[in-house]
């Protein structure tokens, strides 16, 4: 017997086929069931996906929140910094007295605008 | 008698009743194709299973081009292989080393003889291993082989003696 021979019998067998509808019946429950498991897969994946577009957005926003905010708190200016210091208007004014030609009508724009001259005077006197 | 294709047809027109018949006319050469090749009974049912799962899938995009039995030995030998990469990782990651009793209608001799003609069937190259589990498990003429293969009929003859020699280096049959 040559060598092919006896691969071929080693091979063969007696082999019982299963019953038929056995068979089929496990077969479309099984198709049934991968069917499913394919949907719950697909259903997880969209659902992932869906979650990981929510976060991705989320984070967005959060930030573009966080760097307006942190923009505001960098150049944050208080009213303070607006406001005219007692030393720069009694500079101004003594600049004013210095460089006007009419020293009166000078005096008189300070009244005006409610300037306290005597402050000033004070100042000048220490 | 219907014919595969009518069969086919049927089934793409929605009767699940003709895939059925289909199943009923080709389980034996299918499962034992796979009782041939693991010489286990519950793993040859389980493969034939996934034959017919894959074919369920694939049936309705048949196009007629060419005999139905090519289509269907092509998807067997995809599952032979996908079974045997599938038995290599569990062989590299050990999980095989608890001796499994197998549910065999082969008396022992025969079957230790079949495990280790099919372990060392499983080491050839692709196109032997292929070639040599059809003309082996199936008997088929080298022109079907050939065909289902698509490669030449003389490449199918080399291949197979090309796995011969091998097998016969590797594999002492028990007399």
């Amino acid at each position: 017997m040559n060598y092919e021979s006896r691969l071929t019998e080693i091979t063969a067998g007696n082999h019982t086929i299963p019953d038929s509808d056995d068979f089929i019946e496990r077969l479309h429950t099984r198709r049934k069931k991968a069917a499913v498991q394919q949907q719950q897969r697909k259903s997880g994946v969209m659902a992932l996906a869906l979650v990981a577009l929510v976060t991705i957005f989320s984070q967005l926003q959060i930030n573009s929140t966080t760097s307006r905010l942190t923009f505001l708190e960098e150049n944050y200016v208080s009213a303070e910094d607006f406001a005219i210091s007692e030393q720069f208007m009694d500079e101004t004014a003594l600049f004013l007295l210095n460089q006007s030609d009419d020293i009166w009508a000078t005096l008189e724009f300070f009244d005006d605008i409610d300037y306290n001259f005597s402050q000033f005077e004070k100042e000048q006197l220490k | 008698m219907k014919t595969d294709h009518e069969f086919i047809k049927i089934f793409q027109n929605g009767s699940q009743s003709a895939f059925n018949d289909l199943v009923c006319r080709h389980l034996p050469q299918v499962y034992g194709f796979f009782a041939r090749f693991t010489g286990d009974k519950m793993v040859a049912d389980d493969l034939a299973q996934e034959v017919f799962l894959k074919l369920y899938k694939n049936l309705a995009k048949f196009r007629f081009e060419a005999a139905f039995t090519t289509y269907l030995y092509r998807i067997q030998i995809n599952i032979a292989n996908t079974h045997i990469r599938r038995n290599r990782w569990k062989h590299f990651l050990h999980l095989d080393q608890v001796p499994e009793r197998t549910d065999t209608d082969d008396p022992q001799e025969t079957g230790w003889a079949k495990a280790e003609l099919w372990t060392a069937v499983a080491g050839l190259p692709k196109k032997q291993r292929l070639v040599v589990m059809m003309r082996i498990s199936q008997e088929l003429p080298f022109r079907n082989i050939a065909d289902i293969l698509e490669m030449s009929e003389g490449s199918a003859k080399v291949n197979y003696q090309h796995a011969l020699k091998t097998l016969k280096t590797r594999v002492e049959l028990i007399k």
